[in-house]
Parts: C-alpha cells; structure tokens; sequence
C-alpha cells in the first residue's frame, strides 16, 4: 500500500509538472478558438480533470499527445454546446442581448492592466517600449484568432508544441501534406500582420 | 521537400522565421496572464491532480459522500449521509459476504443429500423397482419409511386379492 502511494505521489508530480507546463498556452489556445475567456478557464479545466482521471497513470511521454487530443474534443465540444445554445438564444433573442464572445479589444483585455505588474520586473525597459510590445503581441494573438480553425491548430502545434509533421497529422486527422499546408497558409497570413507592424521579414 | 503545396507568397526560411517570430510574441502573451486567470489555472490544476490522487485510494476509502449526494436538497439526504459517513460501504459487504455464506451452506447441503444417497446404494437397502420411482431420492432421504409403508399395503391389498 506504501509503496503504491508512493509510486502515485511520484506520477503525480510528473502530472503536475506537465500540466503546469502547459497550463497557460492550453488555455491562450482556447481563447484564440472561442474568443471567451470563461469558456476557455472551462475549457481547460475539463480537460485536465479528464486527463488526470482517465490518463493520469500513462507515462508522462504520452502526456502531450493525449492532452492535446483531449483539449481539442473539450473544445469541439463547447462549439456543439455553443451550436445548440445558440439555437434556442436566437429563438428567444428578444429575451437576451448580444452575448460577450465577441472578441473586441476592448472587452479581451486592456494592455495597461499588464503595464503595472510588469514595469516592476522590467525595470531598464521603459513604459512606452513595453506597452507597444504588448499591443503587438495583441495584435497578433488577433491575428492568430482570425486565422480558419484549421490553419490555426496546425501552426500552433507545428510551432508553438514544436510536435512534428507525423505527429500533427496524427492529431488533425489529415495527412502530413496538409498539415504544411495549413502551416504556410497560416504563416503567410501572419507574415503580412507582422510585416505590418514594422517587422523585418 | 516538394512545393507544390507552398504558397508562392512564402518560401520556407521566411516561414520558420515568420512562425519563431510569432511563437516569441505567443510565449511573452501567454507568460504574462492576468492574476485572476493564473489564480484559475491553478486551481484548476489542483483538481486535476486531487482528482487522480483519489482514484488512486483504494475502493473501500474512497469518500463516498459525493457533493450532489449531500446538496440533493431532499429531507433524507442528512441521515443518510451520516449513515454513510459512519458505516461507509460496510452494509454492501456484509450483504455480499451473506450471499457468499448462504450459497456455500446451499451447496453443502446438496452434497450430503447426494452422499446419503451414493450410501443408500451402496448399503443396496435400495429394492430395485425403486430406481423407476420418480420419488426415488425421496424415499432414500428418507431412509424409505415412505416406501415401507406403501409396500406393506401392497402387500395387503395382494393378500386380500388371493
């Protein structure tokens, strides 16, 4: 019994190590699909309990694959949930007003709330230099949200989990041949956002 | 690596730079979340790794007072949830260990009917149109007092006949 607690305590930590690793960009990548905040922290909350309890004892290579497999039906799910529950708002809009999904600059997040925390930490960068990089990292993460949802899973797990073609096919359900298409496209895309914000390329 | 599928807009340097680029921004972006969201992920983490630890305790452990068991609201939900709390899943076992006991007495049971039988044969107390008798086994059971008394009749009946 001790030594099966012991073994749990250890995996555990492994679990809690992976999903304190990826905590944050699941739930940036959530946000860039559903363009909601709530339902991102919903999100990604479902996902880890589904992982911890279904998965937890697999080992902790197999975590990445199988926790991005499980993000992204959570998120599927949402969408059909969404699909539905819209269903019936639109039956009954005169009842409801327009809902905070939308993803407008000023209801996402206002940069000045970082500038505060951050100019502490920062202290030789000056206010001017950090609010803009803020604004360009809004910028793109809008652009990333605008990007076909396609295109977008397959650059943020091409790029930003560094998995591999195979791996991302695997995920996606197409071949390796789309996956880099989906990939070029989306860079492309966000090569003209960078380009515009004064980014050499 | 074909290129067929490229956009001719962009090759693949200006792809990898484009895709570093943007997952530096995408890293600075997400390092750098509001309290409140950071406070969530936390304790959303905390779930997750409390809901494995208490997959991992053994059945009988387990806290079997469930959240909507205790808010269902109804008038018996306190009693039975002391009830649980004190015994836990003790009744279930002692029901299981009951039907275990009574299967084996069950089943002890029909073993000795069928050695008193296998002696009956044995001893050959056994008259030999009793082995056409439907009620054979009874008769055996019974040490054939049953049939005893029926072939005395017999008899009787035999002997008036004559």
């Amino acid at each position: 019994m001790k030594r099966c607690l012991i073994e749990g305590m250890a995996s555990a930590k492994e679990l809690s190590d992976f999903l304190k690793g990826v905590e944050a960009k699941s739930f940036k990548r959530t946000v860039y699909s559903t363009r909601d905040e709530e339902a991102a922290l919903d999100i990604v909350q479902d996902s880890m309990m589904k992982l911890a309890e279904k998965y937890g004892d697999r080992d902790a290579a197999e975590l990445p694959l199988i926790y991005t497999r499980i993000l992204q039906n959570t998120t599927l799910d949402w969408f059909r949930r969404q699909k539905t529950q819209n269903t019936w708002v639109s039956l009954f809009s005169s009842l409801k007003g327009g809902g905070k999904d939308n993803l407008d600059d000023s209801d996402y997040s206002d940069p000045l709330e970082f500038l505060d925390s951050s100019e502490e930490n920062l202290g030789f960068e000056d206010g001017a230099t950090i609010l803009e990089r803020q604004q360009v990292i809004k910028i793109i993460e809008n652009e990333i949200s605008k990007l076909p949802s396609r295109q977008r899973e397959a650059f943020l797990m091409r790029y930003w989990d560094d998995l591999g073609i195979s791996e991302t096919a695997k995920l996606m359900a197409c071949s390796e041949g789309s996956v880099k298409t989906h990939c070029s496209r989306a860079c492309s895309f966000l090569a003209k956002a960078l380009k515009k914000q004064g980014f050499k390329l | 690596m074909s290129k067929h599928y490229q956009n001719p807009e962009i090759d693949s340097k200006q792809e990898l730079e484009v895709a570093l680029l943007t997952r530096d921004l995408l890293n600075e972006g997400a390092a750098d979340l509001p309290p409140h969201i950071a406070n969530r992920l936390e304790n959303a983490r905390k779930l997750a790794l409390a809901a494995k630890l208490e997959e991992r305790k053994p059945f009988w452990s387990h806290n079997w007072v469930r959240e909507g068991f205790k808010n269902s609201g109804s008038t018996g939900s306190d009693w039975r949830n002391r009830a649980w709390s004190a015994f836990g899943a003790a009744p279930i076992f002692a029901l299981a260990f009951g039907i275990v006991l009574i299967s084996n007495w069950q089943q002890d049971e029909r073993i000795m009917d069928i050695a008193k039988v296998d002696s009956a044969i044995l001893v050959d107390v056994v008259p030999p149109h009793a082995y056409k008798d439907d009620g054979f086994v009874r008769y055996l059971i019974t040490n054939g007092k049953d049939l005893a008394v029926e072939e005395e009749k017999a008899e009787d009946e035999e002997e008036e006949k004559i």
